[in-house]
C-alpha cells in the first residue's frame, strides 16, 4: 500500500510535480536519517548523509527498478552513502562514553526518566556493536526490512542475512548482560 | 534441535519469518521445555525492547533544506551531473572511483550540487593542460633525449710558436737581417694569438657550461633526493598510520573478545549456580519427600499395629465374657 504511495509520488515527480518529491522527503527522511545515524554514530554525518541520499535518488531514479520496494532502494543508497562517508574518514570515528545521541520522540520527564535506563543501555549497547552488526539490526529493527530485503541492500544472500542476524543478537545480548552485571 | 539451531528458530518465531510448521514445531519445544521456555521469553523482551525504542528526529529544517536543492524532474540528469551520475550508476559498497572524484565534503553535501560543475571544470581544464603540453613534447622534442644530443669534447689547444732556432741568435751582433725579419713573424704572431684567444674563450665557455651543467645535474639529483625522502617518509607516516590503525583495531577487537569471553564465562557461572542450586533444592526436595513418605508409613504401621492389638484385646475380652456366660 505504501508502495503505491511511493511509486504514484515517483510518477507525478517525473511527470513535473516537484511537490511529489518532497513529499517523499518529508515521509522517508526519519527512517533514512535514523539509518545512517546508526552506522555513522554522528547525528552530523547523519544528517547530511541524508540530504545526500534524496539527490542521488533524484539522480538515479532512471535505474529505480520497479518491482523492488521503492524504500528498500531508498535504503541501499542510504547504506552505500554512509559506507562512503566512513570510507572518506579512513575509519571510524572512536566512539567514547559521552556519545552525542539524538532526541527522541517528546516525553515528560518523568516517562522519560522511567524508560530511559533500559532505552539507554539499549542505545549504548547498540553502539558499541561493530559496523557489520549494527547494520543489519538497523535494518531489521528499525527499518523493519525483511530478511530479502536486508540480502539485496547489503549484496547478500538470505542464509547469510539470517545468519548474521543472529550472531548480533547473540552479541547485543552479551553486552546488554555485562552492562546489567557491571 | 541443538541450542543454537533453537535460538535460531526462536529468532524466526519472532521475527515474523516462521513458517507455521516451524512456530508449531517451536511451541511444542516451549510446552516440554521449561529452560527453553525462559530463553524465549528472554529474546521476546529484547525484541521487544528494540522494537519500543524510539526513533530520533532529524534536526529540523532537513526537508527544507533538500526542497531548496531538488529541481523540477529532469534538471538533475542535465550534463553538469552527468558526471556524477556516470561515477555512481551502480551503486556498490567497494567504489573507490566514486570516492575519488566525488569528494565532498561537509560544506559540499550542505551547499549544494552546484559545487560539482566547478570541480568538474577545473578537472576539465587540468586535463586540457596536460594533453596541451604533450602535444608541445611530441611536436618539439623537448627536452631533448641523450641519444639526439651527440658531440665530442676535445681539449682545448693552445696556441705554440715556433722556437727561435740556433740561427736567430747571434751573440754580440744585433742583425738587421734578423730585426727585419722580426716584423714578418710578428703579423703571424698575433694571428696565432688571436686564434689562441678564441680558442681559449671557446674552451673556457665549454668548461663552464660543464661546470654548469654538472651544478644542475647536481642540484637536479638533490632536488630529486629529497622529492624521493620526501615521498619515503610520507609513505612511512601513512605505513606507520595504518599499522596503528591496525593494532588499535586489533586491541579493541581483543578488548571486546576479552569482554565478551568474561560474559560468557559469568553467564555460563551463574548457569552453573542455578543450576546447582535447583539440583539441591529438587534434592532437598525430595529427601523432604521421602523423609515424609516414611514418616506417613510409619504412622500407619504403628495405626495398624495399634488397631490389632485393640482387636485382639476385644476378641480376648469377648472370649473371657462367653467363659463367663457359659459358666
Amino acid at each position: 500500500m505504501q508502495d503505491d504511495d511511493d511509486q504514484a509520488a515517483l510518477a507525478a515527480y517525473r511527470g513535473g510535480r516537484r511537490d511529489a518529491f518532497i513529499g517523499l522527503v518529508e515521509r522517508y527522511q526519519r527512517p533514512i536519517y535514523n539509518a545512517a545515524f546508526w552506522i555513522l554514530r554522528r547525528p552530523d554525518d547523519a544528517s547530511d548523509v541524508t540530504q545526500t541520499v534524496f539527490l542521488r535518488v533524484i539522480e538515479r531514479l532512471d535505474d529505480y527498478d520497479p518491482r523492488y520496494r521503492f524504500f528498500s532502494w531508498l535504503y541501499r543508497i542510504a547504506v552505500n552513502e554512509a559506507l562512503d562517508v566512513l570510507r572518506r574518514n579512513g575509519r571510524e570515528a572512536p566512539l567514547d562514553d559521552a556519545v552525542d545521541l539524538p532526541d527522541v520522540d517528546g516525553a515528560g520527564p518523568e516517562q522519560l526518566v522511567a524508560r530511559a535506563q533500559d532505552e539507554e543501555q539499549l542505545r549504548r549497547c547498540m553502539l558499541r556493536l561493530s559496523l557489520n552488526d549494527r547494520l543489519v539490526l538497523t535494518l531489521r529493527h528499525f527499518s523493519e526490512l525483511g530478511y530479502d530485503e536486508i540480502g539485496r541492500v547489503l549484496e547478500l544472500d538470505e542464509k547469510t542475512v539470517k545468519s548474521r542476524l543472529f550472531e548480533a543478537r547473540k552479541r547485543l545480548r552479551l553486552l546488554i548482560i555485562h552492562q546489567k552485571v557491571h | 534441535m541443538t541450542p543454537d539451531r533453537l535460538t535460531e528458530r526462536m529468532h524466526a518465531v519472532l521475527d515474523g519469518m516462521a513458517t507455521p510448521g516451524e512456530a508449531r514445531a517451536l511451541e511444542a519445544v516451549l510446552a516440554v521445555d521449561a529452560e527453553a521456555a525462559a530463553e524465549f521469553e528472554s529474546w521476546k523482551a529484547m525484541f521487544v525492547a528494540m522494537k519500543k525504542l524510539p526513533m530520533s528526529h532529524p534536526p529540523e529544517g532537513l526537508v527544507a533544506a533538500i526542497d531548496k536543492k531538488v529541481p523540477a524532474d529532469g534538471q538533475l540528469s542535465t550534463p553538469e551531473f552527468v558526471f556524477a551520475s556516470e561515477q555512481t550508476r551502480t551503486p556498490h559498497f567497494s567504489n573507490g572511483l566514486r570516492t575519488f572524484f566525488r569528494r565532498p565534503s561537509r560544506s559540499d553535501t550542505t551547499g549544494g550540487y552546484g559545487h560539482m560543475n566547478t570541480n568538474r571544470k577545473i578537472w576539465a581544464g587540468g586535463a586540457i593542460a596536460v594533453v596541451a603540453l604533450g602535444v608541445v613534447i611530441f611536436a618539439t622534442g623537448f627536452p631533448p633525449k641523450p641519444e639526439n644530443v651527440t658531440g665530442t669534447v676535445m681539449p682545448a689547444e693552445r696556441y705554440r710558436a715556433p722556437q727561435a732556432g740556433a740561427e736567430a741568435i747571434k751573440l754580440g751582433e744585433p742583425t738587421p737581417g734578423v730585426l727585419t725579419a722580426a716584423p714578418k713573424d710578428i703579423g703571424g704572431v698575433q694571428a696565432a694569438k688571436s686564434e689562441a684567444n678564441l680558442s681559449a674563450d671557446r674552451s673556457a665557455a665549454m668548461t663552464a657550461d660543464k661546470s654548469a651543467n654538472l651544478a644542475a645535474d647536481r642540484s637536479a639529483a638533490m632536488t630529486a633526493d629529497k622529492s624521493a625522502n620526501l615521498t619515503a617518509d610520507r609513505a612511512a607516516a601513512k605505513s606507520a598510520d595504518k599499522s596503528a590503525n591496525l593494532a588499535a583495531d586489533r586491541s579493541a577487537a581483543l578488548t571486546a573478545d576479552k569482554s565478551v569471553n568474561l560474559t560468557a564465562d559469568r553467564a555460563a557461572a551463574k548457569s552453573a549456580d542455578k543450576a546447582a542450586n535447583l539440583s539441591a533444592d529438587r534434592s532437598a526436595a525430595l529427601t523432604a519427600d521421602k523423609a515424609a513418605n516414611l514418616s506417613a508409613d510409619r504412622a500407619a504401621a504403628k495405626s495398624a499395629e495399634k488397631a490389632a492389638n485393640l482387636q485382639a484385646e476385644k476378641a480376648a475380652a469377648e472370649k473371657k465374657a462367653d467363659k463367663a456366660t457359659t459358666n
